[in-house]
């Protein structure tokens, strides 16, 4: 068979093909522009990075300075805390931000009365649809010196502040509410995945005079195993790029040590001082690491539990 | 307090429409008087600081119009160009073009030159100019070119971008360049080192009292018993009033950057109506390098201590204008158009305080001084076609008649001309009750549009003529005798070389310099560290910057 098809020319059993499959290539064809257009031409752009782009010259009257821009962001003052930063508030995501959607989901899933759930359910990934710039107004006013959320710590023996000008709280505040935000969420592609789960495993731990928890663990749990390791591997891949928009609108000088990454240092020098080519640098300097992140964490997936993206 | 968000946010939206965006505004005062007033108080000084326009060899001069335009209109055969102009916020509520604004189709039929508005969607105005010129299609004519080209206007000429004008600007622009031939300081700052016409800008050649002042809360000062505070000690009275007196009240709400400018003015460390860099006979000073700063610091920083200053001051979303009138804040350095609406809004009462200073003697130096050369530029597309009918459309706000239009709007209609040459407002838009106040300047005049000769915002705009209670609480302490201007320095230019440097050393200056700077006013960073901080300045070539800006200043002087 397979040397039935190679003895043809590549063109012709394109020809073939085509012929058959007319309407499936056609349909395919917006799809396939699509990502030539807006996910492959613009890698070329990233050609700026080597230059010093003006964007009168355009990018062939530019002039070319080979590695410039990389060397002077990493000889940058505050490019290791900025590194330092995104990797940190990352991981911290992924710490609390990454289990917390599955238990939410585990949880849901012992709940037996339908409508209480479903209420829960809803009630819990409204914050999801809020618009990024009014979750940062309300957490700005929940934690501001006469906030409730500050009322409540100072309950607990919390000194009064504005807690988003503290560097030490500063962190807690970003994760909690990333937490609080995209729990529900995130929790629907789990408790959809398990309602695919065969009743019959359950039945069978349960002759097996497995209780609740041991059904949890032994049955719902590897059912959803191979979707967690896929959102794990997604998660890292963006390690370096996530967060921006709400750093933007939560940070201030106050917290710049522990708040300021890449991504918003970046826009101050990138685009508020206009200077596109070390913007460029940075952006592709990011997307180098997130691809050694994304291959490295893909590649222990599939030694650990032979799930992996590819 | 938070009842009213929507009515505040609007109130706001047009306080910041009629002060920040459009400029600071001028009064109609000769500027021969307010020089003379200002010379006197500063030379009796022992370190004799001298007034900036008479340091350069300048008058402060007014330069009144020819007797007939340089350039005759309508221009016969005028021809058409396209103009790239952002829509202004109430204008749009409007017209969806500035073609359908009275004042443009008056000017249209005066000039006999026709437009074509090219607006970018509202927000994105850089990026669809980048999209633009990227492509090679500008528009002959961009208002504001110079804040959406990297590097500025002179960077876009020297890019192939702009167009250079200097051959071009006294044939096509007569009435323009007479201004930059009578006036020195103007031709000064509307050319480059080696003598470049890259823009035109607007002119202006009035003074007028700065829209920024310290501000308090009238009732309270009154029920307390005090005088308008003059001094830090004065101020620090009231704030001790207020914690005792107001509960739940914030003595202070100092900006968000804890840098309060008008404040360091009295410590000779920037500030005022300056900025961060500023000249004292000639030498470039900078902010974070004087020892006044320290000294500002460590006040900032008791003031926090004794819990004058707002918790929240760094964080919050809320401006200084809305923290004074919605009782958040018993005081506040901040535009007086925009809280003197809010407080009329919100039924509160502000009074307005002269610069403060450590001793009641003090002389404060870094008070705003109006340059001619005032903002608002015009650039011309580097290979337009139709560069004689732009720049003789422009050119009609630099005439007499023109101006009038410019500013004023339909002729006959929304203004007169006085005996004396100077436009005047009719009665009936003076008294007109069918616009509200808030959008006037948008529909019978045209507030923002392209570079012209401006009149000051006294006369020049409705409001302010029709209700002066606005005008007169911003100049309330706009002859404060011991105050001048002796320290500012013009709007310099750069080469490409230097502006890249600065670019790149203010960038890690300013984060490192942000950061510190509202640690040591919360106690984060202890004031024993500053020799440190300025070490590490150094490190991060402050040095360097200033004498980057004493290179550009020097070849100012020279030019």
């Amino acid at each position: 068979m397979l040397k039935q098809v190679s003895s043809k020319s590549f063109a012709t059993r394109l020809k073939e093909n085509f012929l058959r499959h007319k309407s499936l290539y056609l349909i395919s064809i917006p799809v396939i522009v699509f990502y030539l257009v807006f996910r492959y031409l613009p890698i070329a752009g990233n050609v700026i990075a080597f230059q010093k782009y003006r964007p009168g010259l355009g990018v062939l009257g530019s002039k070319f300075v080979g590695w410039d821009n990389f060397k002077s962001f990493i000889h940058d003052p505050f490019a290791a805390r900025t590194i330092k930063n995104t990797i940190i508030i990352n991981l911290l995501q992924i710490v609390f931000g990454f289990p917390a959607p599955i238990i939410l989901a585990l949880l849901l899933n012992e709940l037996r009365r339908p409508l209480y759930k479903r209420v829960l359910q809803t009630a819990s990934y409204l914050p999801h649809f809020i618009s990024m710039v009014v979750v940062a107004g309300m957490i700005k006013d929940f934690t501001a010196s006469d906030g409730i959320i500050t009322d409540l710590c100072v309950m607990f023996g919390m000194e009064r502040q504005s807690m988003l000008g503290n560097v030490n709280l500063y962190r807690t505040i970003y994760i909690a509410s990333g937490v609080w935000q995209g729990v529900g969420w995130g929790s629907i592609l789990y408790l959809a995945t398990i309602s695919t789960a065969d009743p019959a495993l359950y039945e069978a731990a349960m002759i097996d005079g497995a209780n609740r928890w041991q059904q949890m663990v032994h049955v719902t749990l590897p059912v959803i195993l191979p979707i967690m390791v896929v959102q794990l591997i997604l998660r890292l891949g963006s390690i370096m790029s996530e967060g921006s928009e709400k750093t933007l609108l939560l940070y201030s000088p106050l917290v710049y040590e522990k708040a300021d990454i890449i991504s918003t240092y970046e826009y101050r020098r990138g685009l508020i001082e206009m200077d596109f080519s070390y913007g460029a640098a940075v952006g592709l300097f990011n997307s180098f690491v997130n691809i050694i992140l994304l291959v490295t964490v893909n590649r222990i997936a599939r030694k650990l539990s032979n799930e992996s993206l590819w | 307090m938070k009842r009213h968000l929507t009515v505040k946010i609007l109130a706001l939206l047009m306080a910041l429409l009629f002060s920040v965006v459009l400029d600071p505004a001028g009064i109609r005062v000769r500027a021969e008087e307010t020089k003379a007033d200002e010379t006197e108080a500063v030379t009796d000084g022992t370190e004799d600081p001298t007034h900036i326009a008479e340091f350069i060899g300048f008058e402060a001069i007014t330069v009144d119009f020819p007797e007939e335009p340089l350039l005759e209109y309508p221009v016969a055969d005028g021809g058409s160009f396209s103009l790239f102009i952002p829509l202004a916020g109430v204008a749009s509520k409007y017209y969806t073009s500035l073609s359908e604004s009275p004042t443009v189709i008056e000017w249209i039929e005066d000039t006999g030159i026709t437009v074509e508005f090219v607006h970018p969607p509202a927000g994105q105005t850089t990026e669809n100019f980048t999209l633009l010129a990227t492509t090679g299609d500008l528009p002959d004519a961009i208002v504001n070119g110079n804040s959406y080209y990297p590097g500025g206007d002179v960077a876009a000429v020297n890019d192939g971008v702009f167009m250079d004008l200097t051959d071009l600007v006294e044939d096509y622009m007569p009435d323009y360049y007479y201004f930059m031939e009578n006036n020195d300081l103007f031709r000064k700052m509307a050319t480059t080192a080696d003598g470049m016409v890259y823009s035109i800008y607007n002119y202006k050649d009035v003074q007028a009292p700065y829209y920024m002042r310290p501000q308090f809360r009238s009732d309270w000062l009154e029920e307390a018993d005090l005088e308008v505070p003059r001094t830090y000690d004065d101020w620090e009275d009231y704030f001790d009033w207020v914690l005792e007196n107001q509960e739940d009240v914030a003595p202070f709400m100092l900006h968000p950057s804890g840098i309060e400018n008008l404040f360091l003015g009295s410590f000779e460390a920037g500030g005022g109506g300056v900025g961060r860099f500023f000249q004292t006979n000639g030498v470039i000073r900078y902010m974070f390098n004087e020892p006044g700063f320290e000294d500002y610091l460590s006040m900032m920083n008791d003031w926090w201590n004794k819990g004058y200053i707002h918790p929240d001051f760094a964080t919050t979303d809320l401006s200084r204008e809305e923290a004074l009138t919605n009782g958040v804040a018993a005081a506040a350095c901040s535009n007086t158009d925009g809280v003197f609406t809010l407080a009329k809004e919100l039924d509160v009462e502000t009074g307005t305080a002269p610069y403060p200073r450590v001793d009641e003697d003090d002389e404060y130096h870094m008070d705003i001084f109006y340059f001619p050369q005032n903002g608002t530029p015009t650039s011309f597309k580097a290979d337009s076609d139709n560069i004689e009918a732009a720049m003789k459309f422009i050119n009609y706000g630099y005439t007499r008649h023109g101006s009038g239009v410019a500013n004023f709007g339909v002729f006959d209609e929304t203004w007169t001309m006085s005996d004396e040459g100077i436009p005047e407002f009719t009665e009936e838009v003076l008294t007109q009750t069918e616009i509200p106040m808030s959008d006037v300047e948008y529909v019978f005049r045209l507030h923002t549009m392209w570079s012209k000769y401006r009149y000051g915002d006294d006369i020049s705009m409705i409001r302010n003529v029709a209700e002066t209670e606005t005008w007169d609480y911003r100049a309330r302490w706009g002859d404060d005798p011991t105050s001048d201007n002796a320290y500012a320095i013009p709007t310099l230019s750069f080469t490409p070389e230097a502006a890249e440097e600065i670019g790149e050393l203010t960038a890690d200056i300013n984060t490192y310099a942000e950061e510190m700077v509202l640690r040591f006013i919360t106690g984060d960073a202890p004031m024993s560290d500053y020799d440190g901080f300025v070490d590490r300045l150094n490190e991060l070539g402050m040095q360097r910057l200033i004498e980057l800006y004493q290179e550009a200043f020097d070849a100012f002087l020279v030019k």
